[in-house]
């Protein structure tokens, strides 16, 4: 009989705490009375154990008794969830990469201690990797908890879905990358916010550091804007002149932010030069640094033209559309 | 009976059959719940009848229908041990009648489909 209560317990243990005891009784009987009228006399343990594989895995029948569909992260959010974290996680790779290599470039190859430096590599990524990861599915998980699965559920009519070309229409996967991106950095420039600069040797002053933290703030203020208006756009679902302004906004913000930075970085170049790096790695990291702010405001210029071309085109015409047209 | 697919679909196979007995699993319970059941004692009505049953599936089962309203349940402690008998409910009977109506229109479209399809017919092999 021990089996079967092992058995018995293993099930229970996994369902609320109200329904134990009335599960509990029923399955008891149930095997009981099975085990009866299999068995003629004293049930061998055999037996039993025969009865209890017939009957199922104490996890099947367990869930068998939960509620369906409890996720963490469900089947609507999974594809959001892993281009997410596919993007976030790689990017972030990248930049620890990109840091380890401007350290060993400042440090020059360490003799002997190559291991040690690969070790440290190896657990930056871990670390980065990790952290954003959690963060991530975090993010997702309240999603999940307050938004998710709700559309899905209320009336409705396919007539009132936005034309598919509708250049107001907010995509749902970009809102929700648009919060959770910033989100992340957020949490990471917060929490590694002393690791952040250039250090000449193991145990000396991280410089530029001074800049970094100078303007986190500032930084964050950034990346809060950006999520506000996300899930602004969330909730609404479409574009309008005041969000896309505000959109501007947060742009040009962005890019007085990063020459403010890089003017910081720039200023720096003697120090750094003095501290002991190299100077043509001074050099690289100034230029690299400087380059950023005019990247980023290429990009928003680009993006602002092309808006204002395909509304001047009148129609948002998509891709498809052009080519289709140029096909025929 | 049965003709054997390739070994490498069978677990595919497997799983699709398993979803079919599964998704006919509440109406032949509730078809059988007119009297007053035990769980073990509809295991063994359905057995008998030549439906396989999986236990560990059941008894979740009922209790999800008695949740549901259709079935109402009672503890007996009269007998070797206490047990948990359940009856259809009102709702529980005029569900009854509504599914066992889209399950005879069910199974007649199924046997016009498979009729078309000599893979699917009785005698295919």
């Amino acid at each position: 009989m021990t089996l079967i209560e092992s058995y018995l317990n293993e099930i229970v243990r996994q369902l609320p705490k109200k329904q134990r005891a009335d599960v509990r009784a029923e399955l008891r009987a149930a095997l009981a009375d099975a085990l009866e009228s299999k068995v003629d006399g004293e049930a061998s343990e055999a037996d039993v154990v025969a009865l209890l594989r017939e009957f199922g895995h104490p996890e099947a029948v367990a869930s068998s008794y939960r509620p369906q569909n409890q996720y963490l992260v469900g089947p609507e959010l999974f594809p959001a969830f892993r281009s997410v974290a596919a993007v976030v996680i790689t990017v972030l790779v990248g930049l620890v990469t990109f840091g380890f290599l401007v350290d060993l470039l400042v440090d020059g190859p360490a003799e002997g201690r190559a291991w040690l430096w690969v070790l440290r590599y190896l657990g930056g990524v871990w670390d980065t990797a990790l952290s954003a990861f959690a963060i991530i599915v975090l993010i997702f998980a309240l999603l999940q908890r307050f938004d998710a699965g709700t559309a899905a559920e209320e009336p409705w009519d396919p007539r009132e879905l936005p034309a598919a070309r509708d250049r107001d229409l907010v995509g749902r996967g970009e809102a929700v990358v648009g919060i959770v991106i910033p989100v992340v950095f957020l949490g990471l420039l917060n929490i590694f916010k002393d690791h952040f600069g250039v250090r000449v040797e193991p145990g000396a002053v991280m410089l530029l550091n001074d800049v970094f933290q100078a303007s986190l703030p500032w930084l964050n203020l950034a990346l809060l804007l950006g999520v506000a208006l996300n899930t602004w756009l969330l909730r609404t679902g479409r574009w309008n002149w005041p969000t896309r302004l505000f959109n501007f906004g947060i742009d040009v913000y962005w890019i007085v932010l990063l020459f403010s930075i890089a003017a910081g970085v720039v200023a720096r170049k003697a120090t750094l030069i003095g501290a002991g790096v190299p100077e043509p790695v001074a050099g690289i990291i100034v230029t690299i640094v400087a380059f950023v702010p005019w990247l980023v405001m290429l990009a928003v210029l680009w993006g602002v033209a092309s808006f204002l071309y395909r509304s001047h085109a009148g129609d948002g015409g998509s891709a498809g559309d052009t080519a289709i047209r140029k096909a025929g | 009976m049965y003709m054997q697919s390739k070994p490498e679909i069978q677990p595919a196979v497997d799983k699709l059959a398993l979803e079919l007995r599964r998704g006919t699993l509440a109406l032949a319970a509730l078809s059988q719940l007119g009297t007053s059941r035990h769980g073990y004692s509809l295991v063994r009505e359905l057995t008998e009848r030549g439906l396989e049953v999986e236990q560990g599936t059941l008894y979740p089962l009922l209790r999800r229908l008695d949740e549901q309203g259709l079935l109402d349940s009672q503890w007996n402690v009269e007998g070797s041990r206490p047990r948990k008998y359940y009856t259809l409910s009102k709702s529980g009977a005029a569900a009854l009648a509504s599914l066992a109506m889209t399950w005879r229109e069910l199974a007649r479209t199924m046997a016009e489909l498979l009729d078309d399809n000599p893979g699917g017919q009785d005698d295919a092999d």
